[in-house]
């Protein structure tokens, strides 16, 4: 839609050589150093022997992984779009266990790819046919309106009485008789996906055959993310449309029993392992990839073996916490994301914009339910074991309080927010003195900020400080009379949840980011021929005589 | 001023909406020509804004026909019709609270943008172009409302007067070619009344649009509309120029009550 007003402005007076293709390399730049970055920190973390508490330390490393991704996933569902979502979790779970599953099944520990692929792409044919007919069925319905008002409630009972009946009745025979059209639809549907998981088997055999011996690794990992995140994303778009069409309270209420419905499939789905979850799925580090650098203490070198790269499990998880910040970043700060805000500030107004709320919505959540799925299959392939039990909703309210503790619509508060959560209880259970090096470490952090901007960051040190002095306070009178601080664990870190919503209402950042959301727009400051000619005095003169 | 057949422009004929047994609006017409200014006036409850979102697509009409360049547009949701060249303010200022003022603006452009998912996460010349042109295109939107000193705020730390502006920059930056304001001199005192009047003058001859006003200031719609309906109790009461409608008994009688 070229406008009228566009043509009247010389864009290139407004152009900035730096906005041509140079803009697109500077903006991409910074990734490629952060991956390599990350990769030489898994490695190290990797061949480094670590004496005291490895596990536990590396644990912790992961599970702040996990919590960013969740917490800015989330961000942009509850703070950037203002849909309040308490079934986060359900979308993490879709996509571990939906990962897991041709992982275990299909993979070899992660050697074969082509399996996998082909798992997914019969799960894409089903799940396109079904939703196809099923599409059509509710547009025939709402169509059926246009003969009589009536018409679509009447079809809509006549089709659920139909469906009740039908199995119900159809249970009663061995083999039901060919007029149980639902019963065999239904089961024509399983059939035929295992007839196409099963046929493709072969073809993602050959698949596999093609692919470079050293890629197939890494392959595994990235089809087991993308297909447990697109489950999580096809799974957020049927949960998301008829649920984002309530506000507030209401669809909090629904996206929580979404949530739990989620939940209750997996466990009553035989194939991802009912209630006991799925075990013993092949893990990123003991592949060939991983490998590498667990033989590298007895080696004395790093082995890079048949592996393409060498990326270790927190290079993975890191690289995707990275990913899923840039692009969460980049998207709600884009024409697509200030639509998204504009749909949180005033949903009339937007709408009066020519903005389409619901699709606006819809989109947001999708986004954020593939990336919850991502960390999910990552999950997966971290932990070995997943359980439903440890996907209720509980987890999903700890992402809220990331999300809403970080200050809805801040990216970095939900970084923030969900580093401190998620180490704050750990440090707890043996609280470390915090002299000296907590204070240094808050020192170190703090001069390159406060050099770059003291203004901004003043507060930042002083509150830090502050902080740090509290705890070793706490650490010193809890030593002095004796009192447990272990077993206060969780009373020091609801009180502390308490305390800053008390304080500080609108969260760590408050809408905030930590650096600029972007460069400051090049604008002339010298008023246009035009300006001028609007001067209140010209401007009574109205319309222009043509 | 009326035209049988299609024709350019907003064109309402017979809308009538209704709320269970109130009827809100009856046999409502209306013609709104690009570069006209018509006036919408009639006492509290009179059924002007209920009119305003029939015709913005708020509400379907319970009956009649709303057309925009001869298309019928009655049906239609609230973003359809704003594609349509429809665009509007609210009564009650309804910004973007939280988003800068360029903000709040570039939003509007939102349909025009062209570079997809790809070129926003890549970040593709593309897209760098678009952003560019948009806020070029908002500063210079802001610059002929005279906002353009305040384009970082955020918006609901504006003036009051400013924020109706705002509000019309941005009904603006949808490109439309009908603007509907709904009481926009509510609560502005009569310096800024005159300024507003400036105001709709100025943007009429300037984007050429036509402009359909709803107002409660008698003297800041007889002044500046060519062409005024008055509705009271969902009917229309009188149709005409300023002076004609000034002198209808039957406009005088809804303001005023009826002669003792």
């Amino acid at each position: 839609m070229s406008s009228k007003k566009s043509d009247n402005i010389d864009l290139s007076a407004h152009r900035p050589p730096w906005n041509g293709w140079l803009s697109t390399v500077s903006c991409n730049a910074p990734l490629p150093i952060l991956f390599l970055l990350v990769w030489l920190v898994g490695t190290w973390i990797d061949t480094r022997d670590f004496q005291r508490n490895y596990g536990w330390y590396k644990n912790i490393l992961f599970d702040t992984g996990f919590a960013i991704i969740l917490a800015v996933s989330l961000q942009l569902i509850n703070g950037f779009s203002g849909q309040f979502s308490l079934g986060h979790i359900g979308f993490m779970m879709v996509g571990a266990f939906l990962a897991a599953y041709p992982v275990k099944a299909f993979s070899a520990k992660l050697t074969d790819p082509g399996p996998m692929l082909m798992f997914f792409v019969a799960l894409a044919i089903t799940v396109a046919v079904v939703g196809t007919v099923l599409i059509l069925l509710f547009w025939g319905i709402r169509y059926s309106r246009k003969l009589h008002p009536l018409l679509p409630t009447v079809l809509i009972i006549l089709l659920f009485v139909w469906l009740m009946v039908d199995l119900a009745r159809a249970a009663t025979y061995e083999h039901p008789p060919a007029r149980f059209i639902l019963t065999h639809g239904i089961s024509g549907v399983a059939s035929s996906f295992n007839w196409l998981v099963e046929h493709g088997q072969q073809f993602g055999a050959k698949l596999t055959m093609w692919s470079p011996k050293s890629w197939r690794g890494p392959l595994c990992i990235i089809i087991a993310m993308l297909g447990g995140a697109s489950c999580a994303g096809v799974t957020g778009l049927v949960v998301g449309m008829p649920a984002l069409r309530l506000r507030g309270d209401y669809l909090a209420i629904a996206t929580l029993g979404m949530g739990e419905i989620i939940n209750r499939v997996i466990i009553l789905t035989p194939a991802l392992g009912g209630a006991l979850g799925l075990g013993s799925i092949p893990r990123i580090k003991d592949t060939a990839l991983g490998k590498a650098f667990i033989d590298t203490n007895a080696n004395g070198r790093i082995d890079t073996g048949e592996s393409f790269i060498g990326f270790s499990e927190f290079a993975w998880l890191y690289m995707m916490v990275i990913i899923t910040i840039v692009v969460i970043w980049r998207l709600a700060y884009s024409a697509k994301g200030r639509a998204i805000m504009a749909v949180r500030e005033d949903e009339i107004a937007a709408s009066a914009v020519g903005i389409d709320t619901t699709h606006h919505k819809v989109v947001a959540f999708v986004i954020g339910a593939f990336f919850a799925g991502i960390a999910g299959a990552l999950y997966a392939m971290q932990k070995s074991s997943i359980d439903p039990k440890s996907f209720t909703m509980q987890r999903s309210i700890e992402i809220v309080v990331m999300v809403t503790l970080g200050g809805l619509g801040s990216i970095s508060g939900a970084v923030l927010a969900a580093i401190l959560l998620t180490i704050l209880p750990e440090l707890l259970r043996d609280p470390p003195s915090a002299w000296p090096w907590g204070f240094v470490a808050v020192g170190v952090i703090f001069i390159g900020l406060l050099i770059w901007d003291w203004r901004r960051f003043l507060p930042g040190l002083i509150v830090c400080a502050g902080l740090l002095g509290i705890w070793q306070l706490l650490r010193m009178s809890a030593q002095r009379y004796g009192v447990s601080l272990p077993d206060l664990r969780m009373v020091i870190y609801s009180l502390m949840l308490v305390l800053m919503m008390l304080l500080r209402p609108q969260g760590l950042l408050g809408g905030r980011e930590l650096w600029p959301k972007r460069r400051a727009p090049q604008r002339e400051a010298a008023p246009t021929e035009e300006s001028r000619q609007l001067g209140p005095e010209n401007m009574v003169e109205g319309r222009v005589e043509t | 001023m009326k035209t049988s057949h299609a024709a350019a422009g907003l064109e309402a004929r017979c809308v009538s909406r209704n709320f269970g047994g109130l009827r809100a609006v009856t046999d409502f017409s209306l013609h709104v020509k690009c570069g006209d200014l018509v006036g919408l006036i009639g006492p509290n409850g009179a059924g002007k804004t209920t009119a305003f979102n029939v015709i913005t697509g708020v509400y379907g009409p319970s009956a009649g026909t709303v057309c925009m360049n001869g298309r019928r547009i009655d049906g239609y949701n609230p973003v359809q019709i704003n594609r349509c060249g429809i665009a509007r303010t609210f009564q009650n200022i309804r910004l973007f609270q939280n988003l800068t003022v360029l903000d709040n603006v570039i939003v509007g452009f939102n349909q025009s943008a062209e570079h997809g998912l790809f070129g926003t996460i890549f970040r593709t010349a593309k897209f760098a172009r678009e952003r560019a042109a948009s806020e070029a295109r908002g500063m210079e939107l802001l610059r002929t409302l005279r906002l353009d000193d305040k384009a970082d705020y955020i918006a609901k730390n504006l003036p009051y007067g400013d924020q109706r502006r705002l509000e019309i920059a941005r009904a603006l930056a949808t490109n439309p070619r009908i603007l509907l304001l709904d009481e926009p001199a509510a609560g502005m005192n009569p310096q800024e009344k005159k300024e507003l009047m400036d105001l709709i003058r100025f943007i009429r001859g300037k984007f050429d649009i036509g402009i359909l006003v709803i107002e409660h200031d008698m003297k800041l719609v007889m002044s500046i509309c060519e062409y005024l309906t008055v509705l009271d109790h969902g009917e229309t009461i009188a149709t005409g120029t300023p002076d004609e409608v000034q002198n209808d008994p039957k406009v005088i009688e809804a303001y005023l009550g009826e002669p003792a």
